[in-house]
């Protein structure tokens, strides 16, 4: 049981949040003495502040041949488990047979020009200008050998990239790895939620839930100078206590991501709207035009998880998926960053072949995933003549698509994943 | 430090751990009242002259007239979700029965039933209660309830669930998360689980009551977890309930909630012995967990989780959020009662440390300050900057810490002094102090 506890708090931990991202205490002293210290010259005209001196830092070490200068890395989360089979779909007899009901129809379908075996969900239309222009890559059958069926062992393999049980992410121990100079919150993000796989032994991240509804405010007529000042105190001296240290930490850093990306989103309703990718994609465009030395940013929406109904309920999630990753590939090419951010998607697993009687499906193992970058082709493949357990075999090693990501950012890729994986492209710049 | 003073912190600690913090009035109420003897009247109110609170989601199924669907009537489902949410969220701060109420929030966050889901207010009110009744009761009990609450069957599937195509939804997350946890199954298991529950319908009217069709069902004998013969509901919640890593599971993780995350995990055999030893009655369970917490003279901090924040921040202020305001500030720090994110329930409270919820609590705390009536004693304390009363209002008798001290004294002087109250209050709400317990 205690094994399920670890699991489930490492499932929604991220860094900054965990006992364990407090050991970074000693790093972050430095800085917020510094934040702290420098407090009396805080000007915060209204709420929208710049205090810290934001340097742009790009620090990351390239190794020769990998990856571009100044790389980021960024990964569309499909929380639940999103159904593989039906996003690049497999011309095969055999798929339509095996989902009599969830299968897309011939017409249905869009064509991948040179790819003759796999055809695209239509919702993902958006999509096919990438793949005209050879920047989409799609990797099916992919998964981790043993990573079983559980949302939470699933997850845990996922996030961490080993099966076997593992306190940090693998981008929580790239952060770590290459950690450089002073801690910078904004280096790896989160939106749209916590994200495990930034999980670092000593290296925080900025976790938004909501970017629309994130910033400081202080009642009409209230001091918020004087009152944001002293919120940032509290913060100084650390405690001795990793609990109440890491509530702490999360201050400095909070104040800090807010200066850098909080904008007045005119949003007045009762409930700020729900988040998703178009508006979360749209905020990370943002953040890598600000050149703030954002490397990693994750982008999670949930609701993948298609037990039922799942034919309305993954077009709209995939149309939103589409539509959010061609504009913010377009935002890209238009302010030049277009050659330095890598875009992949991931989900913790693909959904059983046969699907059941709820219009929907029930956890499988291999999924299929999208890769926006300088490639086109399908890797992997579906074969559905030799089920096993009735899930897609696994072709394609999930830890591959990682080892591509931090080639991208320059590694050391075998060090963080344990292991020599294959790479997925070998044309990177 | 003097005996009173100890005893201040242990009752502050068992009435935040088991409840949501005391009231200014609930402190005069219970000073110099052993904390064991408050544990003893908290798990059971009824022997000690206290008699138990009715159920604020009662007559909560009225609000939707019988003859609509409210499936269909966004407009209306909304209205009476903000309703329930108000109901609740006054009775967790002004309850008799605090642990009632914590308790039956556990349970929410355990089986993590979402209206987002469900959707019909009646069925998710007649899910709340179901909770609450079995609270504190019997886990056998409340398991073989929540495995028929339409709720439930709507939540994970089980109304169609059929014999031909079992949807598995309900019967792994039965075991993985519900009763044993994930290394004490295999695949098999679900598979078992799944077939025997299959069958269960929901029928409309007042709600919905969950109904059994034979003809939808699969009645082959299988054998779960080791138990052989099981083909419908009541076999398989005997195989789940049987099973020995049951009490460890859930003793675990309730010891996990109250004590904090850090807590010593050799103590989780001892508490599953009572729980297995008192039939899986949850007071004894709760008992030996409180206890031992009481028993520490070092004890593992815990941060609020947002619903805790707000509802501590009310009661120990005095200040009164309507429901409108208070469902954005749940919103905004990502926290809805009602609406878990995830099947496994709401984050660890630690999850509520990120940059969200963080400048979702700064802001919070100006408004809650904002609405401290007058009166509120707590105002007064920050006021007059008498940090160590203001702390002890606040459930933290051992005082505020260094930095939240020189934090506050530095706000005093900032602020022209007609403001410095308000300004004060807010702060210390916003301190991690206010957050971690």
């Amino acid at each position: 049981m205690n094994e399920n506890l670890n699991r489930r708090r490492f499932l929604y931990l991220a860094g900054g949040a965990t006992a364990a991202a407090a050991t970074g205490a000693a790093a972050w002293a430095g800085l917020l003495r510094e934040q702290v210290n420098g407090a009396p010259t805080l000007t915060l005209p209204g709420l929208t502040t710049t205090t810290t001196s934001m340097t742009p830092t790009t620090t990351t070490s390239l190794a020769p041949g990998q990856g571009p200068k100044n790389p980021v890395l960024v990964i569309v989360q499909m929380q639940g488990g999103n159904d593989g089979l039906n996003t690049l779909v497999p011309l095969n007899g055999r798929y339509q047979d095996l989902r009599p009901t969830l299968a897309l129809g011939d017409h249905e379908m869009l064509d991948l020009s040179d790819a003759q075996d796999f055809a695209l969900h239509p919702a993902l239309a958006p999509l096919l200008p990438l793949w005209e222009n050879n920047l989409l890559t799609g990797v099916t059958g992919i998964g981790i050998p043993g990573q079983g069926r559980s949302h939470f062992t699933a997850s845990d393999s996922w996030h961490s990239g080993r099966t076997s049980p593992e306190t940090t992410g693998w981008l929580g121990r790239w952060l770590d790895a290459t950690a450089n100079g002073p801690a910078n919150p904004l280096r790896a993000v989160s939106l749209g939620g916590g994200a495990p796989i930034l999980t670092a032994e000593s290296q925080l991240s900025t976790i938004i839930n909501s970017p629309r509804n994130f910033r400081l405010s202080t009642p009409p007529g209230s001091d918020s100078e004087a009152i944001v000042a002293a919120f940032l105190q509290t913060a100084s001296p650390l405690s001795g206590d990793p609990t109440l240290a890491a509530a702490q930490m999360a201050i400095p850093s909070t104040i800090e991501a807010i200066e850098v990306l909080g904008v007045d989103s005119g949003v007045t309703a009762d409930e700020p709207p729900e988040e998703n990718y178009t508006s979360l994609l749209d905020t990370a465009a943002g953040l890598i035009d600000l050149d703030v030395g954002t490397e990693v940013i994750v982008v999670s929406v949930h609701g993948f998880d298609t037990h039922s109904d799942q034919r309305s309920r993954q077009e709209k999630l995939l149309a939103n998926l589409a539509a959010g990753l061609a504009s913010f590939r377009q935002r890209l090419e238009a302010n030049g960053h277009a050659d330095r951010v890598l875009i992949m998607t991931t989900s913790e697993f693909g959904r059983r072949v046969q699907e059941n009687a709820s219009g929907g499906t029930d956890h499988g193992t291999a999924g299929a995933q999208f890769i926006i970058g300088p490639n086109q082709g399908i890797i992997g493949q579906v074969d559905l003549d030799n089920l096993v357990d009735g899930d897609v075999p696994i072709a394609v090693d999930t830890r591959s698509m990682y080892a591509t990501a931090l080639d991208w950012l320059g590694g050391p890729t075998d060090e963080i994943l344990g292991k020599k994986y294959d790479r997925l492209l070998d044309n990177l710049p | 430090m003097t005996n009173h003073h100890n005893a201040q912190i242990d009752l502050a600690w068992l009435t935040q751990r088991l409840g949501y913090g005391m009231s200014p009035d609930e402190q005069t109420n219970l000073d110099g009242v052993d904390p064991t003897t408050v544990l003893a009247r908290r798990l059971d109110p009824e022997s000690h002259g206290v008699a138990i609170p009715p159920s604020p989601f009662e007559g909560l199924g009225d609000l939707i007239p019988p003859d609509i669907d409210p499936d269909n009537f966004p407009a209306l489902r909304r209205a009476a979700y903000q309703q329930l949410l108000g109901i609740w969220l006054d009775e967790l701060r002004d309850t008799s029965d605090p642990l009632l109420e914590w308790m039956t929030f556990f349970w929410h966050d355990h089986f993590a039933v979402t209206s987002e889901v469900v959707l019909n207010p009646v069925i998710m009110v007649n899910h709340l209660s179901l909770l609450r009744q079995h609270a504190r009761g019997n886990f056998g009990d409340l398991l073989r309830a929540v495995t028929l609450d339409p709720a439930m069957l709507i939540f994970l599937d089980g109304r169609s669930s059929v014999a031909r195509q079992p949807n598995e939804n309900y019967g792994r997350e039965l075991l993985e998360l519900y009763s044993i946890g994930v290394e004490h199954y295999t695949e098999a298991d679900v598979v078992a689980a799944a077939s025997a529950l299959t069958g269960w319908q929901i029928q409309p009217g007042d709600g919905g009551t969950a109904v059994f069709s034979a003809r939808r069902h699969d009645d082959t004998h299988r054998t779960l977890l080791g138990a052989s013969g099981v083909h419908d509901v009541d076999t398989v919640l005997d195989a789940v309930l049987n099973h020995q890593a049951l009490p460890g599971f859930i003793a675990g993780k309730l010891a996990a909630s109250i004590l904090g995350n850090d807590f010593d995990e050799n103590q989780v055999p001892e508490f599953a012995h009572v729980f297995a030893n008192h039939n899986l009655d949850l007071a004894p369970l709760i008992s030996a967990i409180a206890e031992a917490g009481l028993a520490l003279t070092s004890r593992s901090p815990l941060v609020r989780h947002p619903v805790s924040w707000l509802t501590n921040a009310e009661k120990t202020t005095g200040a009164r959020i309507d429901t409108r305001a208070r469902a954005h500030i749940l919103h905004s720090m990502g926290m809805v009662p009602g609406r878990p994110p995830h099947v496994g329930g709401f984050p660890p409270p630690e999850n509520y440390l990120n940059a969200s919820s963080t400048a979702a609590r700064f802001t919070s705390a100006g408004l809650v300050a904002n609405q401290a009536p007058e009166d509120s004693l707590a105002l007064a304390a920050a006021s007059t900057g008498d940090w160590q009363t203001l702390a002890s209002l606040l459930g933290r008798p051992q005082g505020f810490s260094a930095a939240s001290l020189s934090a506050l004294d530095g706000l005093k002087d900032a602020t022209p002094s007609g403001q410095q109250g308000r300004n004060c209050l807010a702060l210390s709400l916003s301190t991690p102090d206010f957050l971690v317990i």
